[in-house]
């Protein structure tokens, strides 16, 4: 079994007016994996690179041990592709569409039981252009799991999703790992579903990777000693906890979001502190809470790049 | 079957479902052999206007028209349908052509293909391919039925041989430029224009410099054999003919070929 599910190094694109990629090195353990980034970091320039659809301007990938650039074609048999907004043949019926894709992969999975597992039976009849966004995002990952895939690869596979629809593909991803061992590459900027399904993490920023690991290892050295405080004005806030000494960062990162960065033994110290200050300048405290999160951590790593 | 003919039954299967459902085949077939039918019948009609200017009233002159007609009408009735058959085909194949490589770029369709084990010039030999295949059976049927029908005494065998063969590599050549067209645009609309325009040019500049003979063959067979059956004036020559179809031939395959290169070699 290979070591690393993919495998970048150095991978550099260039286009004619940026840079997209900056000599990306990437590894990627089996499992479910995350790739964060906020919009035109790269993700989805670093996918196409993946799938063979551009070609990098330096650098070189591997997917389960197949060069993406030389060896493309028994690389697609085995992994199974899911782009942000994805396009199907309109005209086509749900199921049709996926016996046909089943016999270019010369699979004997059962369509039918695809659509069953994706909870799209009821539509197998429609026209995938009568299809709602969700339904099409549900046919998409029917199809990339259509060839027995050992590895899928999923650009924003929750972009057209209600929150209903977001829970239902998520936990789909992770039954798939659980019970057939499937694994996931999973480019998202949605870091709440991220945290809660991945295993392994990295951040992109501007097409470099400047972070990368276990989920709970980035959170916790990106959010230690960080504390969110909910208030009504954030910005009036901020500039009087300047003055508190032993308050070692405050930033607001939002319109009613601080976060203060503080020695956690002194929280309750603040605590008090933020009451009496919020009092004389007339405004409200919702409340002080660790801030824990992959959000979080995210935020402070961008503030940081 | 092996998997890599499985692949391709599938993707036959899915461009029949795409590109030539209803009612784009059937409005194929109709524009077709309507243009076919009315090139091969204007001399029918001729005759119509011209007994009614000059009606013969010795009893059996109409009737005896008509026969001649049928039977043994003129060379030039031939060539005129086989110059009308240039109209639709120089029309419809770019369009069809478009409509299944360039409409997968433009609905990004191609995107989604690319990423099932196919390889890329697979996919577009297919969709090349079936339009050479459908429109070379839809023309060669509507134009045996024609020439059976108006011209029974006027066609040998083997000129009837030469002009399915011209029809074939005409659409081959059309095929081929629309598919570069589509490869390098990516939009259905300008690949289509493109390749008419292209066409309709290329003809104008060719019939206007003094090598039009050798390059016009060569571009255009179903004019060169069409001129060759028709007994024209200016005509290859019974040699050159087939040297000049073995030239349109390669030519056409090599563009087809080039499509497939720059396709397999650029970004998506």
């Amino acid at each position: 079994m290979t070591a690393h599910v993919i495998s970048i190094s150095g991978i550099t694109k260039d286009f004619p007016d940026v840079r997209a990629l900056d000599n990306l090195n990437l590894q990627v353990s089996p499992g479910v994996f995350g790739l964060i980034g906020p919009n035109g970091a790269g993700k989805t320039t670093l996918i196409r690179i993946l799938l063979g659809l551009v070609k990098p301007s330096a650098g070189r990938a591997r997917i389960l041990g197949h060069d993406v650039a030389k060896d493309s074609l028994r690389l697609r048999k085995r992994i199974g592709v899911l782009h942000e907004d994805p396009a199907f043949p309109k005209e086509l019926k749900v199921l049709d569409y996926l016996e046909i894709v089943a016999k270019i992969y010369d699979s004997e999975k059962e369509p039918r039981r695809l659509l069953e597992m994706v909870d799209l039976s009821y539509a197998k009849n429609r026209k995938i252009g009568d299809l709602s966004a969700g339904m099409c995002q549900r046919l998409g990952i029917a199809q990339a799991l259509i060839g027995n895939p050992e590895l899928v690869i999923l650009d924003e596979p929750t972009s057209n999703l209600d929150v209903i629809g977001r829970n239902e593909v998520l936990e789909l991803i992770v039954k798939m790992h659980r019970d057939l061992g499937v694994s996931f590459f999973i480019a998202s900027h949605i870091l709440s579903e991220l945290e809660r399904t991945c295993h392994s993490v990295a951040f992109i920023h501007q097409g470099k990777i400047i972070e990368q690991g276990n989920v709970m290892d980035v959170i916790k050295k990106h959010t230690e000693g960080k504390f969110r405080i909910r208030t009504s004005d954030s910005e009036l806030l901020v500039s009087a906890l300047n003055d508190i000494h032993y308050l070692e960062a405050a930033d607001a990162t939002g319109p009613t979001t601080i976060t203060v960065t503080i020695d956690p033994h002194k929280i309750e110290l603040l605590k008090a502190e933020i009451e009496k200050v919020a009092k004389s300048l007339g405004i409200n405290i919702y409340g002080v809470e660790p801030a824990y999160a992959l959000e979080d951590a995210f935020k402070e790593m961008l503030h940081n790049a | 079957m092996h998997s890599r003919y499985k692949s391709v039954v599938a993707l036959v299967k899915l461009e029949f479902a795409c590109t030539y459902r209803f009612p784009i085949l059937e409005i194929m077939c109709a524009f077709i052999l309507y243009i076919v039918y009315m090139a091969g019948a204007m001399m029918s009609f001729s005759f119509t206007v011209y007994i009614g200017r000059y009606p013969s009233w010795n009893g059996t002159a109409p009737a005896e028209n008509l026969i001649n007609f049928f039977e043994g009408t003129s060379k030039f009735a031939l060539g005129n349908m086989l110059y009308g058959l240039m109209t639709p085909l120089v029309i419809i194949i770019p369009l069809l052509t478009a409509l299944s490589i360039a409409k997968c770029f433009e609905d990004r369709t191609v995107h989604t293909l690319l990423t099932y084990p196919v390889r890329r010039s697979t996919l577009i030999g297919v969709k090349a391919i079936l339009v050479v295949i459908v429109s070379g059976t839809i023309t060669t049927v509507a134009s045996v039925a024609v020439l059976s029908l108006f011209f029974p005494q006027e066609i040998t065998a083997n000129e009837a041989l030469l002009l399915i063969v011209a029809i074939w590599l005409q659409i081959l050549l059309l095929v081929s430029v629309a598919s570069l067209f589509s490869i390098l645009t990516k939009r259905v609309s300008v690949a289509a224009l493109g390749t008419i325009g292209f066409w309709y040019s290329f003809q104008t500049l060719v019939t206007m410099s003094s090598v039009q003979g050798a390059v016009l063959y060569v571009m255009s067979p179903l004019i060169a054999v069409a001129t060759t059956i028709w007994n024209a004036e200016v005509a290859p020559s019974p040699v050159d003919l087939p040297l000049f179809l073995i030239q349109s031939m390669i030519l056409g395959l090599a563009l087809l070929v080039i499509s497939l290169v720059l396709f397999e070699k650029s970004d998506v």
